[in-house]
């Protein structure tokens, strides 16, 4: 059961991190908590399942469903945190601002979804399960594995390889110096909430379709696991958000399996306390990793 | 000349009359308070859309006389206590509200029993908490008690099924669903069942994949599942997809008699064993014509929550009727009368709703099976 249960965890914690690394690059860039994040990474799941029940293929629906959650986190940069952003000390007011784009797009879910919960059709993506090992481990599980897998190679290639990289850890790291080298900071950002979006919208549809549940509440959770992921991380840190996700999902698996019900979220804060205890930064130590510096 | 003064007096005779009925008119003011949004919304949503249905069937069919009505609101009590405290202060202070039907569950319900007891404001919360009845005579609940549920599939469990070992799965952040909990595991394990394994879930959880793959893997011969419809349906998938034996037998309570049980579940969800209060699609005449208007209303099928909203609503209704034809069309009058009210007919259980000197509520149960797709009566 140990491996089985490792493999479990794998493939959660692979989700976790495709939701956690638009969280913590969003953090890396402006040093603000989207607490938002849950609700974009809901409408991702809701979006692909009525495109899908509305005849879409499959493929179509994530790919409309990423570009519509893209665009919501766009929106939400513009709405609730350029302005305030714009005005300096933003830190505070934004997180209540976050907060209550969270509470307007759950309340349309619930509406929308008049507070049932949502499956996608069955024979949506094929059921097979494969023996491998002795690990009983399905056709999906392995999909969700190699386009994290993927996703993340590309992300981290993105940002440490390209232009756009450059720009994004110069903004990170001083986004008034970034402008007089003539970096597009607002540009950045949007660019930034759409790469979160997107990942977030994917990560609902691969969690709704892996658990067959997608409800208006279901970004809740994983907001609650992101915080752990990225203070295990390292605040701001992408590679820091993938091994703690890991980390987390595997930890996870392993409490509900072998200690008594209930113990699962005092053993995950345990382990917070423990690594702040140890790294106060985080795995990942540095408080601007993605930027490579301290933001000024 | 003469002809305009006929008709001025017709006219006036007319406007005598009607006003002489308007004037008889009464308006009975309900309010449905009910978890709309937050964690209980999947109870509270469900029992306002089936009490705001009764409602207005009541009231079409002239229920409450001629030219009487209920007039009715619906309010989110957001499954938060503040919130509901402050609303039912407010309803309170409104002379007019006769009683509020609700609050939802859990330590919500606790507190709305708490303010309601203190104002003497009638209440019929949804919960099936005895600590509601017992925090005073204002406060009523609308559901049955696990010491009145559970008995009918724990004894099946035990003594119709025969099974001795049983991993038990609930809701770890529901009151109402830890107490079904609580009372399924005393009871199977006076009966002389063994407990293997208990593990809680929050609700709004998905991923069951480590918990399934533990209980695929170890050795128990039933699974009990304490969890909403929903809900319980994708554990039971993710049960099957992680390999449990196919012929270990599933047992559920009455959250599972819900369409949306076998909707959610499909084939994974053949032959679990539940019990339900509501049979979808209902059983008699009037629970089949609940479950044609909800589903031609809603464009949805009617669940348990459904059916007891509808249920409740009847049992307001006829309490409320009561008091005003007793001449006492009070809150105190409107209590007492909710208080007294036998075989009330709904749309649950055995089709009568009573309370108790005690003030506890009956409707009675009922052993069910998923078989080919639908709900049946389980085998005796």
């Amino acid at each position: 059961m140990l491996s089985q249960q490792i493999l479990n965890g794998l493939v959660s914690g692979s989700v976790y991190a495709l939701f956690s690394l638009g969280f913590t690059l969003i953090f890396g860039v402006q040093k603000l908590l989207n607490f938002a994040h849950g609700a974009t990474f809901m409408a991702g799941a809701f979006i692909a399942y009525y495109c899908t029940i509305s005849g879409l293929p499959f493929l179509l629906a994530i790919g409309f469903s990423m570009l519509a959650t893209g665009l919501i986190a766009i929106l939400i940069d513009l709405i609730a945190f350029r302005t305030l952003r714009n005005r300096g000390n933003a830190e505070f007011p934004a997180l209540v601002s976050s907060i209550g784009v969270d509470l307007i797009l759950v309340s349309i879910a619930q509406q929308v979804s008049k507070t049932q919960v949502l499956n996608f059709p069955f024979g949506t993506f094929p059921i097979k399960f494969y023996d491998l090992f002795g690990l009983r481990i399905s056709l999906l599980q392995i999909v969700i594995l190699a386009v994290v897998a993927v996703l993340v190679a590309a992300l981290i290639f993105y940002l440490r390889k390209t232009t756009f990289g450059r720009q994004v850890r110069a903004v990170a790291t001083n986004e008034r110096a970034a402008a007089l080298l003539g970096v597009n900071a607002q540009s950045v950002y949007l660019q930034t909430f759409f790469i979160a979006g997107a990942l977030a919208g994917l990560a609902g549809v691969l969690i709704g379709l892996l658990f067959n549940s997608i409800q208006f509440l279901m970004g809740e959770p994983y907001m609650l696991r992101a915080f752990v992921v990225v203070v295990i991380g390292g605040l701001g840190s992408v590679q820091g958000a993938i091994v703690a996700s890991l980390l987390l999902g595997v930890t996870q698996s392993l409490a509900v399996a072998y200690l008594p019900s209930g113990l699962t979220d005092a053993i995950i804060f345990g382990l917070l306390f423990l690594v702040l205890l140890v790294r106060p930064n985080g795995l990942f130590g540095d408080i601007n990793a993605v930027a490579g510096g301290t933001r000024q | 000349m003469k002809f305009k003064t006929l008709m001025l007096s017709a006219t006036s005779a007319a406007a005598v009359t009607l006003a002489g009925v308007a004037a008889h008119a009464e308006d009975y003011k309900v309010v449905i308070l009910q978890s709309l949004t937050g964690g209980a919304a999947f109870i509270g949503k469900n029992v306002a859309d089936g009490a705001v249905l009764a409602a207005e069937e009541l009231n079409e069919k002239g229920f409450f006389g001629e030219g009487n009505q209920m007039v009715f609101s619906v309010e989110d009590d957001a499954t938060d206590r503040t919130q509901t405290l402050s609303l039912i202060t407010r309803l309170a202070a409104d002379e007019d509200v006769l009683m509020v039907m609700g609050p939802t569950s859990g330590s919500v319900a606790m507190a709305g029993a708490n303010v309601a007891n203190e104002r003497e404001f009638p209440v019929m919360t949804t919960t099936n908490s005895m600590e509601v009845v017992e925090n005073g005579p204002w406060s009523f609940i609308m559901t049955q008690p696990a010491s009145i549920t559970m008995p009918f599939i724990a004894d099946y469990t035990a003594e119709t099924l025969g099974l001795e070992r049983c991993a038990i799965i609930g809701v770890k952040d529901n009151e109402a669903y830890v107490a079904l909990q609580r009372m399924y595991e005393s009871l199977i394990t006076e009966a002389g069942v063994e407990i293997v394994s208990q593990d809680g879930v929050a609700l709004a959880d998905s991923d069951f994949s480590a918990l399934a793959t533990k209980i695929a893997t170890s050795d128990q011969d039933c699974v009990f599942i304490g969890t909403p419809a929903a809900q319980g349906a994708n554990i039971i998938l993710q049960l099957k997809q992680a390999g449990l034996d196919p012929s270990t037998p599933i047992l559920g309570h009455n959250a599972f008699a819900s369409p949306t049980f076998i909707e959610k579940g499909g084939a994974a969800v053949e032959d679990v064993y539940l019990i339900g209060a509501w049979v979808p699609g209902g059983d008699d005449d009037f629970s089949s014509a609940f479950a044609e208007s909800f589903e031609a209303k809603m464009g949805f099928p009617a669940d348990e929550w459904n059916a007891m909203g509808y249920s409740g609503m009847q049992v307001v209704a006829h309490a409320v009727r009561d008091a005003a034809e007793a001449g006492n069309l009070t809150r105190d009058g409107v209590r007492q009368a909710l208080g007294e009210q036998k075989d009330i007919p709904v749309v649950v259980g055995t089709h009568t709703y009573s309370y108790d000197e005690e003030r506890v509520p009956y409707f009675g149960m009922k052993v069910l099976q998923v078989k080919d797709g639908a709900f049946t009566v389980a085998p005796e």
